[in-house]
C-alpha cells in the first residue's frame, strides 16, 4: 500500500508520536519541571543579575521561561498528553456519537427530520466556544473554588465538548447515509427482504468505516482550533486556578495544573506585548500539531478514498462496495468535512 | 416551490425555538460533590427568560470596559452596529480576495498551482488566535522600525478602531474560502459546458471567469452559512484580542450572567441573515431556475 510508503503519512505522525510519548518522559527526566526555576541569573564574570523570569530565548534555550522561570520547552511537551490525548478522546467520541445520531437520523420519518434540521440549525449561528463557555463556566467556576478535582472537571470537559457537536454532526453524517439508502443496490436489498439492522451492519457500517478514518482527523483538527479559542475564553482541560494579585482592583492571575497548551497559553495572554515568545510558543505547537493532522487526512483521503475510486473503475467486477465510491458520495463526504473543520469552530 | 415557500416560516420558528431552549444551558450543569444536571433550575430559567421577554426595557446588561449597567436596547444596538460593520467589510474584502486568489491560482502553471495549495494547507493549519498575534507584533514591530504607527491596534475604553480588526477579520477566513473556491471550480470543471468552451476556442481565463464563476458564485451562497459562523467566532476571537467593546464579546458575558439578553443577541444576529438568506435564495431560483438543496 502506498500509504506505508508516503514520508507525508510518516513525518507528521511520528511528530505527533514523539511529542506525546516525550511527554511522558519529561516527568521521568526533569522530575523538578514543576517547580519555579532559577529566581534570576547572574553574569559569570562579574557575578551580577543580568536576567530575571521570565527569561528571554537566548537565555534559556529553546523558547525561553515562563514567568516562574521554568523552561517553556519542557513545560509544553509535559503539556502535550493532556492537549493531545483529550482531542484524540474527543474526536473519538464525536465519531461513535455521530454515527449512532446518524443511523437515528436517515431512519427518522421525513417530518421529524425536517423538524430536526430546524431546531438543531441554531447551532449554526451560535459559535461552538460561547456554546462550550456557557455549559462549562459554572464548572470552572467550581473548580476555581476548590470543589471541583483537576482531573474530574478535565473528563467532564472531554464529554461535553464531544457531546456539543454531536447533534450537527450527526444530522450531516446522517444526510450522507440517508443519501447513500437511494441507491439501488440498497433498495435491491431491501426488496429482498432486508431489516433495518440488516441495512445498517450491511451497507452503513461499511459506507461509514471507510469515511471515518478521514472524519477522525478532521474532528482532532477541529478539536484543536477549539482549545486554542476556548483558551482566550480562560476556559481550558483541566481547569484554571485563580489567584488575585490585585491590591485594590481585582487582577487575576492564572495557573494550571496540566500545562496543558490552550492553558499555557490562556496563562501568557497579558504578556503578549513584552515577552510575545510566551503566548507563541504554545500556538505554535498548536499550528504544528494541526498541520500534521491535515497532512495524515490529506494523504489517508488520497489513499482512502480517491484512489479506491480509481481502483473500483479498473476491475472488472464491479460488486456494490465499489459503486459506493460514485463521485456523488465522495462530494456528500467533502461537504460534511468542509463544514465539520470550519463551522463548528 | 410553493412547498418550499411554507417551508421557510417553519424552518425559522422551529430555530427561533432552539435559540431560546439553548440560552437556558448556563444554569444546565452545576457541580456540588458530583456533577448534577439541574434540569429543574433549566426550566426556571427559560420562565425567567419568558418574563422577561414580556418587558425587554428592563434588562440590563454589563459593559466590560467601564463595569456600569445599561439598559439593553440602546447599548446593544450601538454595539451590534459598530461589529457588524467590522464584520460585513471585512466579509466583502475577504470574498473578493479569495475569489480573484483562486482565480488566478487557476491559470498558474501546474506545478506552482500545487505549490500554492500546499501553502493554502500551511495556512490553513494555523490557529486564529495565531494569525492574530502575529499580526499586531508585526504593526509593533512596525512601529519600532519606522516610528510610525499605522493603525491603533488596542482599544481603550469607548474608543472605536476600525482598520486592523478588518484586517484581521478579512485574513482569517481567506484559506477555508480559497479552498472553498477551488473546490467548487473543480467541481464545475468537469461539467460538458467547460469543454463545449474550450472546443470553440475560447480562452481558459474567458472560460473560467465568465462562464465557471458564474455558477461558483451560486454554490458559494448555498455554503453561506458555514462561512458566516467561521466569521462569527473569529470575531469574538478579535474583539477579545483587541479589546474592542464590540457585540460578540457583549454577547460573551451576558450568556453566562443575562440569558434574556443573550437571547434576544442571538435573534438579532439571526433574524437579519435568516431574512437576507431566504430572500436571496428565493432570487436565485426563481431567475436561475436552480432549486439547489444542498441540505434538505
Amino acid at each position: 500500500m502506498s500509504l506505508l510508503r508516503s514520508y507525508r503519512f510518516w513525518i507528521p505522525l511520528v511528530i505527533l508520536l514523539a511529542m506525546i510519548i516525550g511527554s511522558y518522559l519529561v516527568p521521568i527526566l526533569y522530575p523538578d519541571f514543576q517547580e519555579s526555576g532559577p529566581p534570576y541569573m547572574t553574569d559569570e564574570e562579574t557575578g551580577r543579575v543580568i536576567a530575571a523570569p521570565p527569561y528571554s530565548t537566548s537565555e534559556m534555550p529553546p523558547l525561553g521561561s515562563d514567568k516562574l522561570g521554568r523552561n517553556m520547552f519542557i513545560i509544553l511537551v509535559a503539556g502535550a498528553k493532556y492537549t493531545l490525548l483529550s482531542a484524540i478522546a474527543i474526536a473519538l467520541l464525536r465519531m461513535a456519537g455521530g454515527f449512532i445520531t446518524g443511523v437515528l437520523y436517515a431512519f427518522l420519518p421525513r417530518w421529524l427530520r425536517a423538524g430536526a434540521k430546524g431546531l438543531l440549525d441554531t447551532f449554526n449561528f451560535i459559535p461552538l466556544a460561547i456554546v462550550v463557555y456557557i455549559l462549562l463556566f459554572p464548572l470552572q467556576l467550581a473548580f476555581a473554588g476548590g470543589s471541583l478535582p483537576s482531573f474530574r472537571f478535565l473528563i467532564i470537559e472531554i464529554i461535553v465538548i464531544s457531546l456539543i457537536v454531536i447533534p450537527s454532526l450527526g444530522m450531516y453524517v446522517g444526510q450522507g447515509m440517508h443519501d447513500f439508502l437511494k441507491q439501488d443496490f440498497v433498495s435491491a436489498s431491501r426488496t429482498m427482504g432486508a431489516g433495518r439492522i440488516q441495512l445498517i451492519r450491511r451497507h452503513l457500517w461499511p459506507y461509514f468505516s471507510r469515511q471515518s478514518i478521514v472524519l477522525f482527523s478532521e474532528q482532532l483538527a477541529q478539536t484543536l482550533f477549539l482549545l486554542v479559542q476556548l483558551g482566550i475564553l480562560h476556559i481550558t482541560l483541566g481547569g484554571l486556578i485563580t489567584e488575585n494579585f490585585g491590591v485594590l482592583e481585582y487582577i487575576p492571575q492564572y495557573f494550571s495544573v496540566t500545562n496543558e497548551w490552550a492553558a499555557t497559553m490562556s496563562i501568557n495572554i497579558q504578556q503578549i506585548f513584552n515577552k510575545p515568545m510566551l503566548l507563541l510558543a504554545p500556538l505554535l505547537f498548536f499550528a504544528v500539531s494541526i498541520y500534521c493532522v491535515n497532512q495524515i487526512s490529506t494523504v489517508l483521503r488520497q489513499v482512502l478514498i480517491d484512489e479506491q475510486t480509481i481502483r473500483g473503475r479498473r476491475s472488472k467486477k464491479l460488486d456494490q462496495t465499489n459503486t459506493v465510491f460514485s463521485k456523488q458520495n465522495v462530494e456528500d463526504f467533502h461537504f460534511v468535512q468542509g463544514r465539520n473543520q470550519h463551522e463548528s469552530i | 416551490m410553493k412547498k418550499h415557500l411554507l417551508r421557510l416560516p417553519v424552518q425559522f420558528i422551529l430555530t427561533c425555538l432552539g435559540l431560546f431552549l439553548f440560552s437556558g444551558a448556563g444554569s444546565l450543569l452545576m457541580y456540588d460533590h458530583e456533577l448534577v444536571i439541574h434540569i429543574a433550575k433549566y426550566l426556571h430559567t427559560l420562565e425567567l427568560i419568558l418574563k422577561d421577554l414580556l418587558d425587554p426595557g428592563n434588562i440590563l446588561i454589563r459593559v466590560e470596559a467601564d463595569g456600569k449597567d445599561y439598559p439593553i436596547f440602546p447599548m446593544l444596538l450601538k454595539l451590534f452596529g459598530y461589529s457588524f460593520l467590522l464584520l460585513a467589510s471585512a466579509f466583502l474584502i475577504a470574498v473578493v480576495s479569495a475569489a480573484l486568489l483562486s482565480y488566478l491560482s487557476m491559470l498558474l502553471p501546474r506545478r506552482a498551482h500545487r505549490f500554492f495549495l500546499r501553502i493554502l494547507d500551511l495556512l490553513d493549519s494555523l490557529p486564529d488566535v495565531l494569525v492574530v498575534v502575529i499580526l499586531q507584533l508585526f504593526i509593533i514591530w512596525l512601529f519600532k522600525k519606522t516610528g510610525i504607527l499605522f493603525f491603533d491596534m488596542y482599544a481603550l475604553g469607548e474608543e472605536r478602531i476600525y482598520v486592523l480588526p478588518i484586517i484581521c477579520l478579512a485574513v482569517m477566513p481567506i484559506a477555508f474560502l480559497i479552498k472553498n473556491f477551488l473546490f467548487q471550480l473543480s467541481e464545475e470543471g468537469d461539467k460538458p459546458y467547460v469543454e463545449f468552451s474550450f472546443s470553440k476556442g475560447f480562452s481558459k481565463a474567458y472560460t473560467l471567469w465568465v462562464h465557471l464563476f458564474r455558477n461558483v458564485w451560486i454554490s458559494f451562497y448555498y455554503h453561506m452559512k458555514p462561512i458566516f459562523l467561521l466569521m462569527l467566532s473569529n470575531l469574538l476571537i478579535i474583539e477579545i484580542l483587541f479589546n474592542i467593546n464590540g457585540f460578540m464579546a457583549a454577547m460573551l458575558s451576558v450568556a453566562v450572567s443575562e440569558p434574556s439578553a443573550f437571547f434576544i443577541g442571538m435573534l438579532m444576529i439571526y433574524v437579519p441573515f435568516f431574512i437576507l438568506f431566504s430572500l436571496g435564495q428565493l432570487f436565485i431560483t426563481k431567475y436561475t431556475g436552480i432549486h439547489e438543496e444542498v441540505e434538505s
